[in-house]
């Protein structure tokens, strides 16, 4: 049991370590589309994590009474389900937000996100696990169009979830076009990948580090515990 | 032969479930989706002819003439507490940017002004098109501040300025496109309910609500 991955790793590898939108870079055709305001962000997310949770679960639960050559048949088959139950649902208790995602909702379908888990990890793993990593990955996809919505909304409207916050801002309208969204996501990218190239560059310091310690060990045959490994 | 039946059968079963799930789901949200679209259709006749209490269906009132072929246009006439027409709100459906656009527009009795307007649905896009329903751009279609398109001077025409005459709407920046789709549907709409009930229907506000608008009609 010490070599599998534990259930809190399951959730928390979706929201930074394999982040769905800044590290597998999933899903970018809703990411950019309806990331407008920070709002989208989250009922979009919020759509994503019931749409993944559901999926992830039945396909964990059926997956070996479906044969190989049918699977993603019969996988599409399934998710399109849940959103059409996510997209009448929208429809029926939150017009206002249903109306305001358009196409978006039932696009979740073809989202590479959903397929992507229960190809690479729902179709290999039991349901818990399943349902686990569906909650991180979609945590992790509603963080991510969260920021990016709040980021736009705050430079393109002067608002944050509706309330003004920058009274006296003259609104980059580029900022909740097309464009805006390249720019934003992209910049994001960046800062994300300095973020890991850094914590990177320093954990692999300090391995090197810890293996000259080793080498300097097996050289000089000084035992683990002695005084020499105290001072490194 | 025996994966490929067990191949049909999976498939099969999937549909049957997922289709049996839907159609029940389906019974659920269907009434709710129509009565949140009856629900903001009426809002919405009681929005764009500010004042109004209760409405008039076109078919109530215009019920001698016989409806044109290709469709009646839907309206509603706005009555007050006194039972004095106040407007009409009419609703209007056109290709907007990226799907039809579905409006309705309140106007004067006597069709000179606009009273307001509200887009009861639209597929605009997100955060520029959509600006159609919210914040100043359907303000511009009502007559606050005595600042409403007056259509004495022909239908309304879009600009990107600041309006200089009394026909003219301005542009949302960055949504010209839909800005002009809601014009045209606003001046289709509007001519479309003048033929039906003709221009002095309803007799300036005043008198009985609904014979005025028989008797022009009927001529």
């Amino acid at each position: 049991m010490k070599a599998r991955v534990s259930a809190r790793q399951e959730v928390l590898k979706g929201l930074w370590d394999q982040n769905p939108v800044f590290r597998q870079l999933l899903g970018m055709c809703p990411t950019l589309a309806v990331t407008v305001t920070a709002l989208n962000g989250v009922a979009m997310g919020a759509a994503v994590v019931f749409v993944l949770v559901c999926s992830n679960l039945m396909i964990s639960l059926v997956r070996k009474w479906i044969p190989g050559q049918v699977r993603i048949a019969a996988y599409i088959v399934i998710i399109a389900t849940f959103v059409t139950v996510v997209d009448l649902t929208m429809k029926a208790r939150f017009p206002e937000l249903s109306s305001s995602l358009g196409a978006f909702i039932p696009l979740i379908v073809v989202n590479c996100i959903i397929l992507g888990r229960a190809e690479a990890f729902a179709s290999k793993n039991g349901p818990w696990r399943s349902v686990l990593d569906a909650v991180g990955m979609g945590l992790g996809f509603t963080f991510g169009l969260t920021f990016l919505g709040s980021l736009r909304e705050v430079l393109g409207s002067g608002t944050l979830f509706g309330v003004t916050v920058l009274p006296s801002w003259e609104p980059w309208v580029v900022m909740i076009l097309p464009a805006g969204g390249f720019l934003t996501l992209g910049l994001i990218l960046g800062g994300v990948n300095l973020i890991t190239r850094t914590v990177e560059a320093r954990r692999r310091r300090a391995v090197v580090e810890a293996s000259r310690v080793t080498a300097r060990i097996a050289v000089t045959g000084i035992a683990p515990g002695s005084p020499a490994r105290g001072e490194a | 032969m025996k994966t490929m039946l067990h191949m049909v059968a999976t498939l099969v079963i999937v549909g049957l479930v997922a289709g049996a799930s839907l159609s029940l789901v389906s019974g659920w949200a269907q009434p709710l989706i129509e009565a949140n679209e009856t629900k903001v259709k009426m809002a919405g006749v009681m929005e764009v002819v500010p004042g109004g209490v209760s409405s008039k269906t076109l078919a109530e009132i215009a019920s001698a003439t016989p409806a044109p072929p290709g469709g009646d246009v839907e309206a509603y006439q706005v009555l007050d507490a006194q039972g004095q027409v106040l407007g009409w709100a009419v609703i209007g459906e056109g290709t907007g940017f990226s799907d039809k656009i579905r409006l309705m527009v309140g106007v004067a009795p006597d069709f000179g002004r606009t009273l307001g307007i509200r887009i009861l649905k639209d597929a605009e896009t997100p955060g520029l098109g959509t600006k159609i329903r919210e914040g100043d751009f359907p303000d511009r279609f009502f007559g606050r501040g005595g600042q409403a398109p007056s259509l004495g001077d022909g239908p309304l025409t879009v600009v990107k300025a600041p309006p200089g005459a009394a026909n003219e709407v301005q542009a949302i920046t960055g949504a010209t496109i839909s800005s002009k789709a809601v014009v045209k549907i606003v001046n289709e709409g509007v001519a479309r309910l003048r033929a039906r009930v003709g221009a002095g229907a309803a007799g300036g506000g005043t008198g009985a609500p609904a014979a005025p608008g028989r008797g022009e009609a009927g001529r």
